[in-house]
């Protein structure tokens, strides 16, 4: 069956040795046509549950929750408080400080607060000199307002990585 | 039937060599300080769909039966329609989607130059700085002409051009219809690349468009068309760092065993490319001041000379054998060349060419990579039965496939072998980890050629037909 709807324009060919009738095949095509008739099914399949179903509860889950939430708010990565704090109280031409780790959470800042600019705190001298002519982010923190740094803890594989607000 | 895959044919070569033309000019203008205007995408790309023209190739072999067709056609709706909602319905939603690719696509979207801070300022973060811009410059490009949401109706479009390009070039080929269906079928709903997950259609990496240049690629060996080869190339440069050691191999394949067309084309197509592509390169690694003095017109003439040079040995030297060696000549020096370099270098590429000292030393990881492998090879959540299949269908119809055939072979064995030794040369020191979240993606690349592959050698003997020449 497999190997007609692979074959379907062959010729059967003359199979003395068999039976009227009987198509002779090498096996290795007759594997793949099997191969390729379970590949099809299992492709087929998948296509309700995880092409679609899976989709959809991402993308509710997506709205639900919005960016921030979806992307820094789970067991691995706590750092949505922080960047809500920053969309909140940073006027979008500001540019944004950070410390700490360069790699995780931190990495999913820049499209979040876009279009703020993330930049590196060691490359800020003492508060005369103002990055890209950009005003640096601030608001209240600790009960005063101060210029922000977004802090981020080092990647722990299996732990959780936070990114905090602190002032400067 | 026969208008129909000449359409798609047209659609997907037009499309091919416009993307390869928007990203010379594109990546041209960038360099040159410039802004890339927003009406440059829809220009090129529609001037190169208008120079299309039928080259009077016609399928040969019977067309696929009625119930086949019908039932491809409405799963891959299905699945269509399923990733536009994916892609339009919400921004990127997977790690790179988000934090590289799309992060460019809104950067560039804003304000279409490299002179801003996110690219000159070393101090503004920027994950992947060093990466190729053509994702992000054609997702930018459409976002500013008819905003966020038509910018990732790119991904679902570069999905339907996947599917066109794989079923009209076997068809084109002398394949069988139900080969060409199945093939385009088996592509189009590939578990990986459907499901919502990291390198799927809809997850805004750049995976998809690297695929769909490779099994490109191999339907311009199929049709021995060096203009779509030569196209191939220049996009794989310009997609990702991969790309520059895959249009080598698109390269060294053309040279190794298609004609002198192929060869030009695929040789010319990768020089041109990485003479505009290594200085902006240089530019984005080390800033502005540093790209000024790179010597890009050295690099040119080197190219230049190169190029020259390897359709001259490829007319001189017809024996494959004396081919492969010179290629292996080659290959080494070019290795040694990366070794020797001094400084540790940056980027993606240099990370991993500057390990390539440590090779021998890293080959002990080979049964490791092996043992990961077989693990992906036999991983139906992600490729299905792909890989047994093709396995099975080298075993059995290698010897039967035509040069053409042979070639796709031999590319599909360069580009597994790019990704093993990839592995080996990782520069991240949890090498378990970094095969567990990297060799799957680097696989999914490769599908289209694979699956183009496993029709070839399972092409049915009685109804075999020589490839046409364009």
């Amino acid at each position: 069956m497999s190997e007609r709807l692979l074959h379907p324009e062959m010729p059967t060919p003359a199979a003395p040795s068999t039976a009227p009738g009987t198509e002779v095949r090498p096996a290795w095509r007759r594997l793949a046509a099997a191969l390729v008739v379970v590949h099809f099914a299992i492709a087929a399949a998948r296509v309700p549950a995880d092409v679609i179903g899976k989709r959809c509860e991402r993308v509710a889950d997506f709205r639900a929750r919005g960016p921030i939430r979806f992307h820094l708010d789970n067991e691995f990565m706590a750092g949505a408080d922080a960047v809500e704090w920053l969309v909140r109280h940073a006027s979008p031409d500001s540019v944004v400080l950070h410390r700490g780790a360069t790699s995780g959470a931190i990495e999913l800042v820049p499209p979040l607060i876009w279009p703020r600019l993330l930049y590196d705190e060691s490359w800020v001298s003492g508060d005369e000199r103002i990055p890209l002519r950009r005003p640096l982010a601030r608001g209240p923190i600790d009960g005063r307002d101060a210029i922000a740094v977004l802090e981020c803890d080092p990647e722990r594989r299996g732990g959780t990585q936070a990114l905090r607000i602190v002032g400067r | 039937m026969n208008d129909l895959t000449s359409l798609a044919w047209r659609l997907v070569r037009g499309t091919l060599l416009g993307l390869a033309a928007f990203a010379l000019v594109a990546h041209g203008v960038l360099l040159c300080g410039g802004s890339v205007w927003a009406g440059l995408l829809p220009v090129v790309l529609l001037g190169a769909l208008a120079a299309q023209r039928d080259d009077g190739v016609r399928p040969v072999g019977p067309p696929a039966p009625l119930p086949l067709r019908a039932g491809a056609l409405v799963l891959l709706a299905v699945v269509f329609a399923a990733l536009c909602y994916g892609a339009l319905a919400t921004p990127a939603r997977h790690w790179d989607g988000v934090v590289s690719w799309e992060m460019k696509a809104m950067v560039l979207a804003a304000a279409p130059t490299l002179d801003q801070p996110f690219f000159t300022d070393h101090a503004v973060y920027a994950q992947s700085r060093e990466y190729p811009l053509l994702q992000p410059l054609v997702q930018a490009s459409v976002q500013r002409l008819a905003g966020a949401a038509a910018g990732r109706a790119l991904f679902p479009a570069l999905w339907l051009v996947l599917v066109a390009l794989a079923g009209s070039a076997l068809r084109r080929a002398g394949l069988p219809g139900t080969h060409a269906w199945l093939a385009a079928l088996g592509i189009g709903t590939m578990p990986m690349l459907v499901s919502p997950t990291s390198g799927a259609v809809d997850s805004g990496y750049a995976e998809l468009a690297i695929l769909t240049t490779l099994t490109a690629a191999a339907a311009a060996f199929l049709a021995k068309d060096g203009w779509l080869l030569g196209a191939c190339c220049v996009v794989a440069v310009f997609l990702k760092p991969e790309g520059t050691v895959y249009a080598g191999a698109i390269a060294a394949c053309a040279w190794l065993l298609g004609p002198r067309r192929l060869a030009t084309g695929a040789v010319l197509g990768t020089a041109v490319a990485l003479a505009v592509w290594l200085p902006l390169l240089d530019f984005l690694r080390y800033g502005p001041l540093h790209a000024a003095e790179a010597p890009w017109a050295t690099r040119l003439a080197v190219f230049a000379g190169g190029a020259i040079l390897a359709g001259a040995l490829h007319e001189r030297v017809p024996r494959i054998g004396a081919r492969a060696a010179l290629l292996a000549v080659a290959g080494a020096t070019a290795a040694a060349a990366w070794c020797l370099l001094p400084g540790e270098g940056a980027g993606a590429l240099s990370a991993y060419a500057h390990n390539l000292a440590d090779l021998p030393q890293r080959a002990a990881r080979t049964p490791e990579l092996l043992v990961a492998g077989g693990e992906q090879a036999i991983a139906v959540r992600r490729f299905g039965l792909l890989f047994p299949l093709v396995a099975c269908a080298l075993w059995g119809g290698w010897r039967d496939l035509d040069d053409a055939g042979r070639a796709v072979a031999v590319l599909l064995a360069f580009g597994w072998t790019i990704v093993a030794v990839s592995m080996l040369l990782a520069p991240e020191t949890d090498f378990a980890h970094h095969v567990r979240s990297s060799l799957h993606r680097l696989l999914l690349q490769w599908t289209g050629v694979a699956v183009v592959c496993a029709a070839l050698c399972l092409r049915p003997q009685a109804s075999a037909a020589r490839i046409p020449s364009p």
